[in-house]
């Protein structure tokens, strides 16, 4: 066999630690290992977007021994502060040194990008701009962590997916329920037919209070805002718009997000998609909350099956499929149920369909890193969740159904709704 | 609006009961909403002058609330306008969106509309905005206000009309500063304007501007706009590689297959970024496969991982379902990760590769090897995965557990039960496992007959693999088994499979005849699994046993109903509990057991368990079973658990967990019995029994009051 001649870190890292591929778990080479020129086997990250989100992530990262935080990121320089001051206090405890400086803290995250020794980054922004900071990373030659839903508006879905595919990225949407067994199992229940033809399912994703038009206030030193609106339309700064607050903030404003529908639908919807086997599809027709008297929001899959929002589900349970001969309902923290109940802990045959197994979010990502295996949520797979999401959203405020092409990827017979699928961009903030 | 709103047409009533007959959704061209009526409403008078002034009006009382001081009350009104908005752009309602259209151009070009209103009209052009608005919108590109000028640009950008691109255009010629500049090349971009690639091109040399235009351009894609990005890619203009791949996608999609794959060949020859070389390789694979061809192998070839996954997608696109043919043979000269990159789609036919690779010293191609097996393998390659699964302990073994739990290929099953009925232990060990992970429920004669194998690990093996097994048909002759044999991996099997069975009397029964002819030590293994299984009958058998004669028998029965899994054993617990002529171990025994159901018995009256409690803790001599007991009653929602509770507050032994068990027990009884966990409180602080207890009860107790 041909051997590589030396490599260089970046190299290395994709092409030797690669333990894990099969098993889902990462293959950390000793530094004992190298000589004084071996390149360093962790994988280096910057993190994008430090705010309410962000904390999980960067705490996961500063306990993993495979990973090393190179530069954060926020357009609020007390954020980005806090967090490499966070990072070099942790390193310089694991180091057993009085003080460490080695994260950079960046307002711009194409200075993140622009680092030849950063591997990989987390976009945790706002969602208006996951697309932007993503396709620039993907032509960068980083590998991505991007928080669900993926993108704001189905078009720039399309563009991450074929951009993150062409160029071989590893990226991960950050669903995280794929990485729970709880639903893993649900969802290999329903693939493997034990329930039957599934024709209804229910899912409960709450609400958010309507958005508010206010009034300005003086923005605080420190903040960039004008890039934290980014390629969304002016308004006048308020603390209430931007936040990060999981019950508001800037997720109840459609600039932003897809307020629940991209909150909780981004995860729940999800989750629907890898039950029914449509990661690379999607429904046909969605419906609004008061078309034809319905009570609540729907959706429509080709074979039948309706996805009914915010519907109440039994036990309080999260999902609820039910088939022509069962059900399953689940939900996060192991709550999982079936009829009949024998399903629960029937074990699949070596001729079932066995899931995509994965027990971390971010860990599966960095184990892809570096084996260069697919991620369990890679990017086709987050635009077709986000564009569920993102078309429910539209259908709540035309206030009409939509026929949806998933194939063509277009709303069918509506020009003036598909005006949606897009979003024109505030100059300077480019595409 | 809703005060617009008339009775419904004919044509809407129509509508509304084709619906209600239909699951189906269909898409008419009306409303069925109250909404609707206003619509149509509208649409109706907009044909009519007077029509059109009632709108024009009603959008002209909107316009000074949507500008009101009180911020927080323009949202209202901006809605109301909204909604008016996107229910005229429904589909078969042009006549109404024209209409409405009009008078939100008049109102955008009025100076006298303020701008927060005007900024809030020109951005629901956005969504209808078309030929009619063009002369206002462009208008607006020169207005004074920059953010005015900005959302003109943004509603031009998404208006249909072509004239709408004339306008940005003339808006780019006109000239303006940086970000004036760069959003309107964005938006022409956008609309892919063929005339104004000139204009784009020479912005290219602006370090600010260049990634606008560099994008515009790929959007273009007419010859020009491409001469020029390659212009730029030769003068070191850092976005061209991108907008170039951009730009071939974007011919791909179009249909300019040739055009594409030019750009893709020309690109992937360029060594400055792994990145753009991926995408040119996979871009070419997609625009011309027969190009494409030599380049898979060569990237393939490389060291540059990236590249190596570039080349796997292009040959899946290149060779579909043959990839695999053609990729086997080039695996032996590929690197590490380029031999993961192909086991990954190397199918069947290829198997020797991987099985070979399976072999490999090196840790992550086996890794690889062995998950592409688990998906792909035959009967083939069930010999080196039962190798390595009977090796030491490590990733790799692992993962040859898995897949021999998962291979499915011809031949698997066969090699798998094959290997469990012969040969070396050390590999009939993991294949016998492999029959349980694999649900091999035809398997279970063989396994009953390996069970008795003189090797232990096999017996022990083939015990386990039952155990996983076995159903309601397999209960009896496993527990003959493990009576005969009194191996304690056999009495494991038997009370895994008692724990699924499915007819519980019918298996009791049949444990229930197996006892004539056990040996008295032997009873244990039938008493233990009936108190798996339960039920009345089970119950009456293990409950007279209690009375044998024979010590061991008797031993048994009292540790079978120590650990019965419904509360119907507390009765003759509780008896043996009481019995002097019982030993002091078989007391202690029923008491722990009548401690364990009241607690875990949470569907019986609390009054019967409350009793059992009582019952027993006049039996319990030890402080364990008092201490234990003393948490039973804290788990019974009842007010009289209090009392057996707070005697103990002053035995130095008791005390400690009687105020805890005071304090849970209050906890419990809050929203039942407010008072009562009250005085159960004050008396746990009264009775001082530690510091931390005292202030725990005095916490709650506060917490409560608020």
């Amino acid at each position: 066999m041909m051997k590589t001649p030396p490599l260089s870190r970046r190299q290395f890292l994709k092409s030797t630690a690669i333990l894990g591929a099969a098993l889902g778990r990462p293959a950390i080479v000793p530094s004992t290992v190298f000589g004084a020129t071996a390149p360093n086997n962790r994988i280096q990250v910057g993190l994008i977007g430090m705010g309410l989100m962000m904390s999980s992530h960067h705490h996961f990262c500063l306990a993993r021994s495979d990973v090393q935080i190179q530069a954060v990121c926020d357009v609020d320089r007390t954020k980005r502060e806090r967090a490499k001051a966070l990072t070099e206090r942790v390193y310089a405890q694991k180091a057993g040194f009085g003080s460490y400086k080695g994260c950079d803290a960046y307002n711009e995250y194409e200075r993140v990008l622009a680092r030849d020794d950063i591997d990989a980054v987390f976009v945790i922004t706002p969602d208006h701009w996951h697309a932007m900071i993503t396709i620039a990373a993907i032509r960068a030659g980083k590998d991505v962590y991007v928080q669900k839903p993926m993108t704001l508006v189905p078009r720039e879905g399309r563009m991450v997916s074929d951009l993150a595919k062409q160029y071989s990225t590893v990226l991960q949407v950050g669903s995280q329920q794929r990485s729970d067994h709880a639903f893993r199992k649900a969802c290999e229940i329903v693939r493997n037919g034990w329930i039957g033809k599934v024709h209804t399912i229910y899912t409960e994703l709450g609400t958010f209070a309507p958005p508010q038009t206010l009034p300005g206030e003086p923005i605080p030193d420190g903040f960039d805002y004008d890039r934290w609106l980014g390629p969304t339309p002016w308004y006048p700064y308020n603390y209430q718009r931007v936040k990060g607050d999981f019950g508001g903030g800037w997720r109840d404003y459609w600039d932003y997000g897809s307020r629940k529908n991209g909150d909780w639908g981004a995860h729940h919807f999800d989750i629907i998609q890898w039950a029914l086997g449509m990661d690379d599809s999607g429904p046909i027709e969605f419906i609004p909350r008061g078309w034809d008297g319905a009570p609540y929001q729907s959706h429509v899959y080709a074979d039948g099956a309706r996805v009914w929002k915010n519907h109440p589900v039994k036990h309080g349970q999260m999902i609820q499929f039910i088939g022509e001969e069962g059900e399953v309902l689940v939900s996060r923290g192991e709550r999982f149920e079936t009829t009949p109940a024998e399903l629960k802990d029937k074990p699949l045959a070596p001729n079932d369909i066995h899931l995509y197994e994965s027990s971390s979010q971010e860990g599966n990502w960095l184990d892809c890193i570096r084996s260069r295996r697919q991620t369990i949520c890679p990017a086709e797979v987050g635009h077709r969740s986000a564009t569920i999401c993102q078309l429910n959203g539209i259908i709540e405020r035309i206030n009409r159904p939509v026929r949806w092409d998933p194939v063509a990827e277009q709303i069918v017979g509506d020009e003036y709704a598909s005006r949606w699928l897009d979003r024109p961009r505030r100059t300077p903030y480019v595409l | 609006m809703s005060s617009n709103a008339r009775p419904e047409s004919k044509k809407r009533k129509e509508i509304a009961v084709r619906f209600s007959k239909s699951h189906t959704t269909t898409f008419p061209t009306a409303h069925t909403t109250v909404r609707l009526a206003c619509c149509l409403l509208i649409g109706s008078l907009a044909l009519a002058p007077t029509a059109f002034a009632g709108l024009t009006q009603t959008v002209s009382d909107l316009v000074p609330r949507l500008a009101a001081v009180n911020v927080r009350e323009r949202y209202a009104p901006e809605m109301e306008l909204q909604r008016m908005v996107l229910q005229a752009s429904r589909p078969g309602a042009e006549a109404e969106r024209v209409a409405l259209e009009k008078v939100l151009d008049a109102k955008v070009s009025d100076p006298a509309v303020p701008e927060p209103a005007r900024v809030w009209i020109l951005r629901q052009l956005e969504y209808i905005g078309a030929a009619n608005s063009v002369p206002a919108l462009t208008a607006l590109l020169h207005n004074s206000d920059a953010e005015v000028r900005e959302c003109a640009r943004r509603a031009l950008e998404k208006d249909s009309a072509p004239e709408a691109v004339e306008s940005l255009r003339e808006a780019l010629a006109a000239g303006g500063d940086t970000r004036w500049t760069i959003g309107l090349i964005q938006s022409l971009g956008q609309r892919r304007d063929a005339q104004s690639v000139d204009l784009i091109a020479r912005k290219i040399a602006d370090p600010k501007i260049a990634f606008a235009a560099c994008s515009a351009l790929a959007k273009i894609t007419s010859p020009a706009a491409i001469d020029h990005l390659w212009s730029a890619l030769e003068s070191g203009t850092a976005p061209a590689a991108d907008a170039l791949i951009a730009a071939a996608d974007n011919l791909l999609k179009a249909r300019q297959s040739a055009r594409a794959a030019a750009i893709y060949s020309k690109l992937y020859k360029d060594p400055s970024s792994a990145g753009v070389r991926s995408a040119a390789l996979v871009g070419l694979a997609n625009a011309a496969p027969d190009q494409s061809e030599e380049l898979i192998a060569e990237a393939l070839s490389t060291t540059e991982p990236r590249l190596q996954i570039a080349a796997i997608t292009a040959a899946r696109k290149v060779y579909g379902s043959g990839a695999s043919a053609v990729l086997a043979p080039l695996f032996s000269q590929l690197n590490d990760s380029g031999q993961m990159a192909v086991l990954r789609v190397l199918e069947a036919p290829a198997e020797e590769h991987i099985i070979a690779a399976a072999g490999e010293s090196d840790e992550p191609v086996q890794l690889t090897a062995i998950a592409r097996l688990s998906r792909v393998g035959t009967g083939k390659a069930v010999p080196v995965l039962l190798r390595l699964a009977a090796g030491q302990r490590s990733p790799v073994q692992k993962a040859a557990i898995q897949a021999l739990g998962r291979i499915h290929g011809t031949g698997a099953d066969a090699a798998i039960a094959e290997m469990a009925a012969h040969g070396e232990s050390a590999i009939r060990v993991p294949a016998i496992r492999a029959l349980a992970q694999r649900s091999d429920t035809a398997a279970i004669p063989a396994l009953l007959y390996y069970a008795g194998n003189s090797a232990p690990e096999v017996a022990s093996a083939s015990w386990s693999a039952l155990g996983v097994l076995g159903g309601d048909t397999e209960l009896a002759p496993v527990a003959r088994r493990a009576l005969e044999t009194a191996d304690p991996d056999a009495e494991s099997a038997l009370r895994e499979i008692a724990t699924r069975v499915q007819d519980k009397p019918a298996a009791s029964k049949e444990l229930v005849a197996l006892l004539p002819d056990a040996a008295p030590k032997q009873s244990s293994v039938v008493f233990g699994t009936l108190a798996v299984l339960g039920g009345p009958m089970a119950l009456k058998t293990v409950s007279e046993a209690v009375s044998s004669g024979d010590a061991d028998v008797k031993q048994a029965a009292v540790r079978a109903l120590a650990n019965w899994p419904d509360f119907e054993a507390a009765k003759p617990l509780l008896a043996i509990a009481s019995d002097s002529r019982q030993t002091p171990l078989a007391r202690i025994l029923a008491i722990q057991g009548v401690g364990r159901l009241i607690k875990s018995s949470a569907d019986v009256p609390v009054e019967g368990r409350l009793e059992a409690a009582l019952a027993a803790m006049k039996q319990a001599t030890r402080v364990d079973e008092k201490r234990l007991l003393l948490s039973a009653f804290a788990s019974l929602r009842s007010a009289k658990a209090a009392q057996p509770i707070e005697a103990c507050f002053t035995d130095p032994d008791l005390r400690n967990e009687a105020g805890m068990a005071g304090i849970t027990l209050a906890r419990s009884l809050f929203w039942s019995d407010r008072a009562a966990a009250r005085r159960l409180l004050r008396a746990v602080a009264d009775a001082r029994i530690s510091d931390q207890i005292t202030r725990r009860a005095q916490a709650f107790l506060a917490r409560r009051r608020r």
